[in-house]
């Protein structure tokens, strides 16, 4: 995370084209807007095309920044939009492939190093967070995973703050369903597997 | 959910590691952005060189060889406007 003061400075150096400025807010954002778009899109490939296309914007439109913009926020809108974009392209793809009696691919499983790393419980979530649906799975995203405000969320997704601040209430105790539902289902089969 | 319930969930939600990018990737995209902002901040950004030539064929139309002249160097990426000043109508 980076103060306000350094997020300044980085803004009006970005505006004047200086590409250490870039490799700064880059470093800075990268990660955390790559998890965000990883955990909405549920695919790492479409993640990274839209990483990419998100940071091409901030960089085509950096003159025309705001001086006070705020960095997080001024990304996470473009990559939410893009997602939105991207699921409506795919969305045409689905019903197409439904007409075809096709079924859409699965999603990418994740890497050895994401399942070492992550504990029983965090992996847990994360597979409860690709069931919620697509609104209240962002509303959480941002606010609960990425510590945004509810406000700043509500711009992001373009509702108000109220929506937003129900959609994160809800998405909380649809995934605490889930969770409870997960945690029953696995010990289940522990004992499952313990019995003769 | 009980608010001790919520904050569990929120401190578990907060702790959810980042997914790393794939490096090599995030590493090529960045080097495209940085490719972008330099072209930019030489003035050369696809959409002003399009205008600058478009700019330059309409002279052409009025001016000839000299015209010419400022063609060829704009679409090398040389500014000339310092130089050979743009009249004000075309």
């Amino acid at each position: 995370m980076m103060d306000r003061e350094r997020e300044l400075q980085l803004i009006a150096r970005l505006k004047a084209h200086d590409r250490e400025a870039f490799d700064e807010i880059y470093a800075a954002l990268h990660a955390r807007l790559f998890s965000f778009l990883a955990r909405l899109a549920q695919r790492r490939d479409v993640a990274e095309d839209l990483a990419e296309e998100t940071w091409l914007r901030l960089v085509a439109h950096a003159s025309a920044l705001r001086d006070d913009s705020r960095l997080g926020p001024w990304l996470f809108t473009v990559a939410r939009n893009l997602h939105a974009s991207y699921c409506r392209s795919r969305m045409l793809d689905f019903e197409a492939a439904a007409v075809l009696h096709l079924w859409p691919l699965p999603p990418a499983e994740p890497s050895p190093f994401e399942v070492a790393s992550g504990t029983e419980l965090q992996r847990r979530i994360d597979a409860a967070l690709a069931t919620l649906p697509g609104a209240y799975r962002e509303a959480l995203l941002l606010v609960a995973v990425e510590g945004l405000t509810p406000l700043e969320a509500a711009a992001i997704c373009g509702v108000k703050p109220d929506t937003m601040r129900q959609r994160v209430s809800r998405a909380r105790t649809m995934l605490a369903r889930r969770l409870e539902g997960s945690a029953a289902a696995a010990a289940a089969s522990r004992l499952k597997e313990a019995l003769p | 959910m009980s608010p001790l319930e919520r904050d569990a969930l929120d401190r578990a939600l907060a702790s959810l590691p980042a997914i790393a990018p794939a490096e090599r990737r995030a590493d090529a995209a960045r080097r495209r952005c940085r490719a972008v902002l330099e072209q930019q901040g030489a003035g050369l950004s696809p959409l002003l060189r399009a205008r600058e030539l478009l700019l330059a064929f309409r002279l052409l139309a009025c001016r000839g060889q000299r015209a010419l002249e400022a063609i060829v160097q704009r679409a090398r990426g040389v500014a000339v406007r310092d130089e050979q000043p743009l009249p004000r109508r075309l």
